[in-house]
């Protein structure tokens, strides 16, 4: 016991004085000490299909601006420590910016308010951050409004009376919650819509977005349309519509890539989705926040080239969103 | 000569508690809701439960021998993403075998470091859990598989039940009435009684862990069939899946008993559960907790027959 | 070799917590070489802090691990405790009290766990991943729209001071006390070598279990805490993956999985090195993806060292099975 006890203490603390004597610089210059500017995305999570295309974004405007442009994030989903943690990171490298899209946008305020008194700019893109001292916030829609809009189209298209249903990701995911108030307040509208019970979850699976709406159907055989939050919906929801013959007799809306749902829309299992491109909204926060570094302020009405026409107000940077139906869905690579 | 069955004294076999239970949870649910017991209904049950039915027969015989299979899930995503990108260009057999192939390496590598290296099972899966999954995502970039329909005939109408009903047949027979399966109980009763039986211990627990990786494989496949696409987060958590129906279906973790009918209810229990709560009307976030609650009940039943 | 040398080999290859210290020693000191800005200790000591939740859960795990359970509910039971936080928060309860709550419901949820598992002799992995499951499901229950509350300053506050390391450095102090001196320890680890030895030796084993599974559920409570301080919020989302690191952390520290053995200095060990690992390859700009591949070929790794390590140790005792203690007296065979 006592030799056990006596290596432990005494090499732990040999090393810890040991390099700390070598201390602070490695044989690499720290982030902040290359030439290069280097600005950091933290999504909420990597490895899934639309930060990829966020990803494509961020390597574009890499080459474009001739600047360091990384994107990082958690491997899971929902991961709102992990997600501060990489945010700590960035800070001890130093880097010149760091833009989030948090999973949590009240857990990132210490990191933010860390970040910002050590001189790193601290901006938010895709979701905000809004308690937080972030700079500005770049996105392409509101996160209640596109909600509303979703059920909008979706009424119009069931004639404004049946049954309908949500379909949404994880339980805890706040820009769905924020997206499901919008369709709510959407609903209100139509009092000859009525919502079914419950709200479907699908935690960002296709097996369980599949599995719940065809429990839908089964349980509510009348159901006339399905508004979708998060991208595995629509698909998800054409699928088990396919498998019980009700493709396009039950109207479909959602937020989705159209990558993920060519065929449906071509076929009408899916009526519609509303999105952005996400590379252009990750290339155009990237110029927007480079420009920043140079002393450049974003404007309401500004054009910016690929993108279009930028409402700029309180802080909030939006561009133009896209509606997407089997008319021009093939225009879209996203 | 060893027995293939490890009956208690009493005739009433032990999976009779689970079974009554599951049977009253569906009359249950019928009486709620009529569709409960519709065709479509059980064809949706049947596509629900596919995949994680078709794991849960590999981890029951790991499981039976004292083991466990964390990397499960990750061996089915690493698998499909390998088999789907040729099956997407059309090569489906090829495609397919290379599926397969990748779910037997991925056995083989646990199994090797169960057997040879000797590590506990719990560390050397976790391990691997965490190697392929990671391989799974670095692979494929993220990127989500199209396979365009080639995969339909396993996804659509009957199939993955009926293939999930053929691969419990199967594997009810194996641990029943051939000389692997009694092996298997016999490693999992008692490993030093076994060797001395003349039964090699490593050669069976490599079995039951290549088994695991090729009926990952063939669950790949059948999910590819029924999303018609796949993703390596997209079966993230089936190995506690797996491992809850295994144990539900009255498999102690310690290894020596239980059944593959067992998990067969457990599975089915799991799912009549997820059905129900959208049947029902059950909001999500009451699901979770009345699930595991429905599950905690099962087994103290289960065990309260068995004092 | 001298007989004196071997005796000392001997007593190193010996300690339990080898392979731990030696992955974290060299992982520390390959980033601090490799890594830049890693050995700021500002930052080092911010991400240890950061991992005190983690810690304290390791050393209750420990504790039940020696036993022969297994709790893998313990992140799910602190989310539950920061919801439960949150909630009365809300309603105009103050931090001591909010706290002094969310302990308790922690040590509600261990004691549910340790009667089923010890009066109903339930398998331990199945009432915790029922617990896993249902906990994470009242979280949602509980919080209702409220899935991401802001919490008053006086828990940041108290994150920031030496709080956190001095509640760690107590709960560990606790777990080796309780481990090597008390009868408490020599109980736990009875249990886990042989449940039937234990009982028959007169051993209290249903009391054992239930004292170390509260215990589990009260240093979840506590964990909530801290967490809650960190983040600054009372999230649904707290504690996810936590009861994986925690495990990983108690496997690479030594601890036997079969029960019997174990050391809570090895499991902190494994902690340290879990926490320093997410920072030298953040800070090294290494991908995600390939982090958490490491960290499967560094768990894989570290049991492996112990293998040869339980191997030489029974060469140079002269021995061909392994005894019960692991300082071994050397004879000289020859």
């Amino acid at each position: 016991m006592s030799t056990r006890l006596a290596l432990i203490f005494v090499i732990l603390p040999a090393i810890a004085f040991g390099v700390q004597g070598c201390g602070k610089s490695g044989p690499e210059q720290s982030a902040s000490s290359a030439s290069k500017r280097t600005i950091v995305f933290v999504a909420k999570e990597v490895g899934i299909p639309y930060f990829n295309v966020c990803e494509r974004g961020a390597k574009q405007a890499a080459n474009k601006l001739g600047i360091n442009v990384e994107f990082t994030g958690p491997t899971t989903g929902g991961d709102v420590a992990g997600q501060i943690r990489i945010i700590e990171n960035q800070i001890s490298r130093g880097v010149n910016a760091i833009v989030i899209s948090p999973n949590d946008p009240n857990s990132v305020k210490p990191v933010v308010e860390k970040a910002m008194s050590r001189g790193i700019k601290v901006f938010t893109w895709d979701s905000d951050a809004p308690a937080t001292k972030r700079i500005f916030y770049v996105c392409a829609s509101d996160d209640v409004g596109i909600g509303t809009e979703i059920m909008d189209r979706l009424a119009k298209d069931m004639g404004g009376k049946g049954k309908v249903a949500i379909m949404s990701g994880g339980q805890g995911a706040l820009n769905l919650n924020l997206h499901i108030e919008g369709v709510m307040k959407g609903l209100a509208k139509y009092p000859k819509i009525t919502l079914v019970k419950p709200i479907i979850y699908n935690n960002e699976k296709p097996q369980e977005a599949q599995s719940g709406v065809a429990g839908l159907l089964q349980a509510n055989p009348d159901l006339a349309g399905i508004a979708c939050v998060n991208s595995p919906g629509p698909p998800g929801a054409a699928r088990a519509l396919i498998a019980a013959g009700k493709a396009g007799k039950v109207k479909v809306w959602g937020l989705s890539l159209p990558s993920e749902n060519r065929d449906y829309l071509k076929s009408g299992a899916v009526s519609g989705l509303i999105l952005w491109d996400p590379a252009k909204l990750t290339f155009l926060t990237a110029k927007l926040v480079n420009d920043y570094l140079d002393g450049k302020r974003p404007t309401d009405g500004m054009e910016v080239k690929g993108v279009g026409k930028l409402k700029v107000k309180d802080g909030i940077v939006i561009m133009p969103g896209v509606v997407i139906t089997r008319q021009n869905v093939d225009q879209f690579d996203f | 000569m060893i027995s293939s069955r490890n009956r208690p004294i009493s005739r009433v076999p032990r999976e009779l508690p689970i079974l009554v239970f599951l049977v009253a949870l569906c009359l249950g649910l019928a009486a709620a809701n009529r569709n409960f017991l519709a065709a479509g209904n059980l064809r949706t049950m049947g596509t629900d439960a596919a995949a994680i039915g078709i794991i849960s027969v590999g981890m029951t015989a790991v499981i039976i021998t004292g083991g466990i299979d964390l990397s499960v899930a990750a061996i089915l995503a690493l698998s499909a993403l390998i088999g789907g990108g040729l099956i997407a260009h059309g090569s489906v057999l090829l495609g397919c075998a290379a599926t397969l192939a990748t779910g037997l390496a991925c056995g083989a590598l646990n199994g090797g470091l169960i057997t040879i290296a000797r590590m506990p099972p719990i560390i050397a899966t976790l391990g691997t859990f965490y190697v392929l999954q990671s391989a799974a995502t670095l692979y494929s970039g993220g990127n989500v598989v199209y396979l365009a329909g080639h995969l339909s005939c396993l996804g659509s109408g009957y199939a993955p039940l009926a293939i999930m009903l053929g691969v419990y047949a199967t594997g009810h027979a194996v641990m029943r009435v051939t000389r692997i399966g009694r092996y298997v109980y016999a490693v999992g009763g008692n490993e030093e009684s076994a060797r001395l039986a003349g039964i090699s211990p490593a050669r069976v627990k490599m079995t039951v862990y290549v088994g695991g990786g090729v009926l990952a494989a063939v669950a790949a496949l059948v999910t590819m069939g029924i999303n018609d696409l796949f993703q390596a987060n997209d079966v993230m958590g089936y190995e506690l899946a797996a491992i809850a129906a295994v144990v539900i279906g009255g498999t102690s973790i310690m290894g020596g008993q239980g059944s593959v009918l067992g998990t067969m209810i457990g599975v089915g229990i799991s799912t009549v559960l997820r059905n129900g709560a959208i049947l029902t009307g059950l909001e999500a976030r009451w699901a979770d907790a009345v699930v595991g609650a429905a599950i905690l009940a099962a087994v103290t039943m289960d065990k309260l027959r068995r004092r | 070799m001298k007989t004196t040398d071997r005796n000392l080999a001997a007593r190193i290859v010996a300690i339990r917590e080898l392979p731990a210290l030696v992955l974290f020693a060299g992982l520390f000191v390959y980033f601090a070489l490799h890594a830049p800005e890693f050995a700021n200790a500002a930052d080092l000591a911010d991400r240890f802090r950061q991992y005190v939740p983690q810690a304290m859960l390791a050393v209750a795990l420990t504790l039940i691990i020696g036993s022969g359970g297994i709790d893998i509910s313990v992140g799910s039971v602190l989310g539950l405790c920061t919801v439960v936080l949150g909630a009365v928060t809300l309603r105009g309860v103050g931090p001591a009290h909010a706290c002094l709550l969310a302990v308790a419901t922690g040590c509600a949820i261990g004691a549910f766990n340790g009667l089923a598992v010890a009066k109903i002799r339930l398998q331990p992995v199945v009432v915790t991943l029922s617990t896993w499951g249902a906990a994470r499901g009242l979280c949602y229950v509980i919080a209702g729209r409220n899935t991401s509350i802001t919490l008053p300053p006086t828990l940041s506050v108290l994150y920031e001071s030496p709080a956190p390391i001095v509640l760690a450095i107590a709960v560990i102090l606790t777990g080796v006390l309780i481990l090597h001196s008390t009868v408490l320890g020599r109980g736990i680890l009875a249990v886990g070598g042989s449940e039937q030895a234990a009982r028959f030796s007169g051993i209290n084993v249903a009391g054992v279990k239930l004292r170390l599974y509260t215990f589990a559920g009260a240093m979840a409570g506590l964990a909530a805490i801290v967490t809650a301080g960190w983040m600054n919020t009372a999230s649904t989302e707290a504690g996810k993956g936590y009861e994986f690191e925690a495990i990983t952390a108690v496997l690479i520290g030594g601890t036997s999985i079969y029960g019997g053995e174990a050391s809570v200095i090895g499991s902190m060990f494994g902690v340290a090195a879990i926490a320093i690992l997410s920072r030298g390859f953040g800070l090294m700009a290494v991908s995600e993806h390939w982090q958490r591949l490491f960290l499967g070929l560094i768990l894989i790794a570290s049991v492996l060292l112990d293998r040869l390590r339980r191997s030489y140790e029974l060469r140079v005792a002269g021995r061909k099975t392994p005894g019960r203690d692991s300082v071994v007296e050397v004879v000289d065979v020859n």
